[in-house]
């Protein structure tokens, strides 16, 4: 679909009533595909969110969860945290997502003012072994990193989840970017001149002005952390260190167990609260820096 | 001062990444189950791998994955970009937001969902299929059919995140490429075809490299939709090594196999990455 298909034409068809017949058709026609798109889109929240007022019967019926015959009963909500901590497990997965952003953000951006706007030897060098050991998939560290949270005895902890994430390459690179592109070599010169410490024209002048590319940093890491599974399902195994994403797994069923619909969809709607309330509070800035080139430099 | 600023990456990586990356080489080496002495075998566990039968299963899925799920995920999300970029679109703003919405959730609650929405008997899809007069579809336990559903499930979650990249490259062409093209007379489709699409082309080849490492990791999906059944009809590489290493406590051989996924993840990333090259010249 071309972009000029709803404008309106210049030149010979202008006004003619078969162009306007025509343009009206074409524009019903795209609203009809976004609409139709956008109920796909969401009539999967949908069902959650209705399914998690309803008992597990009716959800098995012929035109299931359109809209909970006996009202918005709470009942799935009471049995999910009778079963479960699962404000524990959901604020597990808040600490996990926090601690682990804050890491990120602080050690990125740091290193990313010193390879954006320091010169000493080995920079070039350096910078690009970094970004050469994103090539490297985890799976081939996957067993031996188990192992090694295994010695340092952080089975059960968050540590496994925060520490060896704190300064990912592609965040240091983003951040680079960023500084390099936005940040006036001026600026970063005068702050020299005034006898500020190389610390102090980070926190105080780089910091303040790197907020746009700290915020779509910030959420896309936190929105990654707050969804982990594999790595969280390999460190811990205790109910109440488990995440909102590895609590709700225990329900799906096995080989011999039916899946409890019910209670998946009343913990899912809890899980997704939080994140659905961070991501609309920085919509804008997030859906902006990925549309800007952000995520690829 | 700068080298201490520089460091927590690189001091990070040699525990977390280059330490357990030794451990792995040595690892893929010998025999362990996790306890007791290591076994010395050689290249014991690379010989079995050529003839394990999960893992050339495992290998095949993941390529009809990406030779579907890559193709027709640029072209949605191209797609999607092209209608969301259209000027005096009302409501541009929520429709993007809508279509990115599933992308911020988590695998394993989409997962749930779908899993109940594909149910054989009760789930929305059949019940659908049936008021068309259509007979019902196995989604989760048909062969082929599980395929298709991790498909849907993965087009679902991803494509609105697609969409804002391709999205950002087409505002990324300049306006007056497009008011040349209108001055010599070009239509929608010809604009389309002569400038957008061969303009689109790197952004849609860094759409196709993300989405191939994608495809290469998928774990979630199958674990929690289908368990890699019917069968192993949907069984990937990720899940392979999972169930090698973590189900069966197979280190050494479950060492070599992920050497075996890193080669191919590089493999593919560096030849499409070649091909971005000579297609931008």
């Amino acid at each position: 679909m071309p972009t000029s298909a709803l404008k309106p034409a210049r030149g010979r068809t202008t006004g003619s009533l078969h162009y306007r017949l025509r343009s009206l058709l074409v524009r019903t026609l795209v609203y009809a595909l976004l609409v139709l798109f956008a109920i796909i889109f969401l009539f999967p929240f949908y069902t959650m969110f209705v399914g998690s007022f309803m008992r597990n019967e009716q959800l098995f019926t012929f035109t299931p969860n359109i809209w909970p015959k006996d009202g918005f009963q709470l009942q799935n909500y009471r049995d999910l945290f009778a079963e479960l901590p699962f404000g524990r497990n959901v604020l597990n997965s808040l600490i996990l997502a926090t601690g682990q952003t804050v890491g990120v953000l602080f050690f990125c951006s740091l290193a990313g003012f010193t390879f954006a706007k320091r010169r000493f030897p080995g920079r070039d060098a350096l910078f690009l072994l970094m970004l050469s050991t994103m090539m490297l998939p985890y799976q081939s560290t996957l067993i031996p990193w188990f192992l090694l949270m295994v010695k340092l005895h952080w089975l059960n902890t968050f540590l496994p989840l925060w520490i060896p994430w704190f300064a990912p390459a592609f965040g240091i690179f983003l951040m680079r970017q960023f500084i390099a592109a936005s940040v006036p070599d001026d600026l970063v010169e005068a702050a020299v001149m005034d006898g500020a410490s190389l610390f102090g024209i980070y926190w105080r002048v780089i910091l303040p002005v790197s907020t746009p590319a700290l915020t779509v940093l910030g959420i896309l890491n936190f929105m990654n952390a707050y969804n982990d599974f594999l790595y969280s399902l390999l460190v811990l195994s205790k109910t109440h260190m488990y995440t909102a994403p590895l609590a709700l797994a225990l329900f799906r069923g096995s080989q011999i167990t039916a899946p409890r619909y019910t209670l998946m969809f009343a913990g899912s709607v809890l899980a997704t609260l939080p994140l659905l309330v961070v991501f609309f509070l920085f919509q804008r800035r997030l859906m902006e820096g990925i549309m800007s080139g952000a995520i690829k430099g | 001062m700068e080298y201490l600023f520089i460091s927590p990456f690189f001091v990070l990586f040699a525990i977390f990444g280059a330490y357990p990356l030794g451990w792995a080489l040595i690892l893929s080496f010998s025999q362990w189950r996790g306890f007791g002495p290591m076994q010395w075998v050689g290249l014991d566990n690379y010989r079995a791998m050529l003839k394990d039968i999960y893992i050339a299963k495992a290998l095949l899925n993941t390529l009809i994955f990406t030779a579907i799920l890559v193709p027709t995920g640029v072209l949605l999300a191209l797609f999607f970009a092209v209608v969301l970029n259209i000027k005096d679109l009302r409501a541009r703003g929520v429709f993007r937001t809508i279509y990115f919405l599933p992308y911020i959730t988590s695998t394993v609650i989409v997962a749930i969902v779908f899993q109940q929405f594909l149910d054989d008997t009760y789930g929305w899809l059949n019940g659908f299929l049936r008021l068309l007069g259509l007979s019902p579809v196995p989604w989760l336990r048909g062969e082929g059919w599980a395929k298709l559903s991790i498909v849907m499930l993965a087009h679902w979650q991803g494509v609105g995140y697609n969409t804002l990249i391709m999205l950002g490259g087409l505002q990324g062409i300049e306006p007056e490429v497009y008011e040349a093209a209108k001055m010599d007379g070009a239509s929608s489709w010809q604009t389309f075809w002569r400038i957008t699409l061969p303009l689109m082309r790197p952004i849609m080849l860094f759409v196709s490299i993300l989405g191939t490492i994608g495809v290469l990791n998928m774990f979630a999906q199958p674990y929690m939709l289908t368990k890699g059944g019917p069968g192993t009809d949907t069984l990937t590489l990720t899940l392979r090594l999972y169930n090698l290493g973590f189900g069966q406590t197979r280190y050494g051989d479950a060492a070599a196999f992920g050497f075996l996924i890193s080669f191919l993840v590089i493999a593919v990333s560096f030849l499409q990455l070649r091909f971005l090259r000579s297609w931008r010249q």
